[in-house]
């Protein structure tokens, strides 16, 4: 007998006289040394697909030695999960993904890995398209809410960051500046990684941009007449790249703008009411003392200075003919 | 109007790999995709203690989203930052392998990243 089949027959009568309990640790310990090796094997554990021998020679490396490192990484990966004890929680999770649809997990791997391609070529710049582009190609749904759920995003960072500018300066003296910068630093968040991206598919960018105004209008720090430039941005002209990515800063030229798709805003652009509840906004109540701002929820406090805010910002809004007509003809997001 | 296409020659262009068959390009992303996943569930699980797993699993099997959200951000208050790092650590690792490639390959990803 072949020492092998020794050990086996060795290992199979200690597994007999165990619980099942005991079973399952051997397994997963066993698992657990399988995949180290697979790690140290590398190409060895990553075997090439059958079919690679039917592509041309010059493809062959670049396919083969990518796959190998996907599977190395998955092994490592899961060899990971197995050392920290939640190997099996990982797999249940990752079962969502697999039971994707070939094409929702395309567009789930867009999300992500364009978001890291602008990231990485654009250092940023091409954020505020990401979503806009997302919506366009009809690429995101809800999938990121359907694999694990991001939502929310964009309301916390405004909150979290909101706190923080307000122990520095004070409740009720944040200056202009900051809250926008607030304002515009979570909207770039949420666009990446945020349920807010599921939203463009259905609502896109101009909603968000209108969204913005409408409640920097009613919140009182925004005010059209003062700043016109800031107006112009959230108004139905064309948005430049430059001042999407932050309000007043100029932004550096971008390399091959060339192959920057031009987005024509949805059909269904501007379907909030300036008094609404942003659209993307979530129930979740805000963390305690982020209420200045306001910007995801209704307005909170006395009826009567609601009232007087919301009538403010309406005969605003009325009063600015350029904004009227945006609201029914939409922005197109460059 | 950007097409399906256009976005996907912006992702394989910045991973190196637009060179290859379609197939392979899908079969690629799929997969670094789900690297991409399985690192942002690895952290995750990571900082959320172990007796607090079950409560994970029972949300995620209930598909509540905004409750699952907040319980992980009781252990993970800036969720978004883990989500950004990690898909940002594995991509560039698999950048990385692609940049290894030998140039002398017609498929050679030297430019990877240049999106032109």
């Amino acid at each position: 007998m072949a020492k092998q089949d020794v050990i086996n027959e060795l290992t199979a009568r200690i597994q007999a006289g165990m619980s099942s309990g005991d079973r399952a640790r051997i397994e997963e310990a066993e698992q657990l040394r399988l995949l180290r090796n697979a790690v140290e094997r590398g190409a060895e554990y990553a075997a090439p697909d059958a079919d690679v021998a039917s592509y041309p020679a010059a493809e062959q490396p670049l396919r083969k030695k990518l796959l190998e490192e996907i599977k190395i990484k998955k092994a490592a990966q899961e060899a990971l999960a197995a050392q920290q004890g939640f190997l099996g929680e990982l797999n249940e999770t990752m079962k969502s993904h697999e039971q994707m649809s070939g094409l929702d997990k395309l567009g789930l791997g867009a999300t992500y890995l364009l978001g890291a391609a602008a990231l990485g070529t654009f250092g940023g710049a091409l954020l505020p398209l990401f979503g806009n582009m997302a919506a366009g190609a009809n690429l995101v749904g809800d999938m990121i809410k359907r694999f694990l759920g991001v939502a929310g995003t964009f309301y916390t960072m405004e909150a979290l960051v909101n706190n923080g500018t307000q122990r520095i300066f004070g409740k009720n003296n944040v200056p202009r500046f900051v809250k926008w910068g607030i304002t515009a630093a979570s909207a770039g968040t949420a666009l990446l990684f945020g349920g807010a991206a599921a939203n463009f598919v259905t609502h896109g960018l101009t909603t968000l941009v209108g969204g913005v105004r409408d409640w920097a209008i009613n919140w009182g720090f925004f005010t059209p007449e003062k700043t016109p430039v800031l107006d112009k941005f959230f108004g139905p002209s064309p948005l430049p790249i430059v001042e999407s990515v932050a309000i007043g800063v100029q932004a550096p030229e971008i390399p091959h703008a060339s192959l920057i798709p031009q987005v024509p805003s949805p059909d269904n652009a501007f379907n909030y009411p300036s008094d609404s509840v942003m659209p993307f906004a979530s129930s979740t109540p805000l963390p305690e003392g982020s209420k200045t701002l306001g910007f995801s929820k209704q307005p909170s406090g006395p009826p009567d200075q609601i009232v007087s805010t919301l009538t403010k910002a309406k005969e605003t809004l009325l009063g600015t003919s350029e904004y009227s007509s945006g609201r029914s003809r939409g922005t197109t997001i460059v | 109007m950007p097409t399906r296409e256009s976005l996907q020659k912006v992702i394989l262009k910045y991973l190196g790999i637009d060179g290859l068959p379609e197939e392979d390009q899908k079969e690629i992303v799929e997969g670094l995709t789900e690297n991409v996943l399985r690192g942002i569930v690895i952290a995750m699980l990571g900082q959320v203690p172990h007796e607090m797993h079950p409560e994970f699993r029972r949300l995620r099997e209930a598909g509540d989203n905004e409750a699952l959200t907040k319980f992980l951000r009781q252990y993970i208050p800036d969720l978004e930052a883990l989500v950004q790092d990690e898909t940002k650590r594995t991509v560039d690792e698999f950048r990385q392998v692609v940049m290894s490639i030998p140039t002398s390959s017609p498929l050679s990803p030297k430019h990877a990243g240049e999106v032109s």
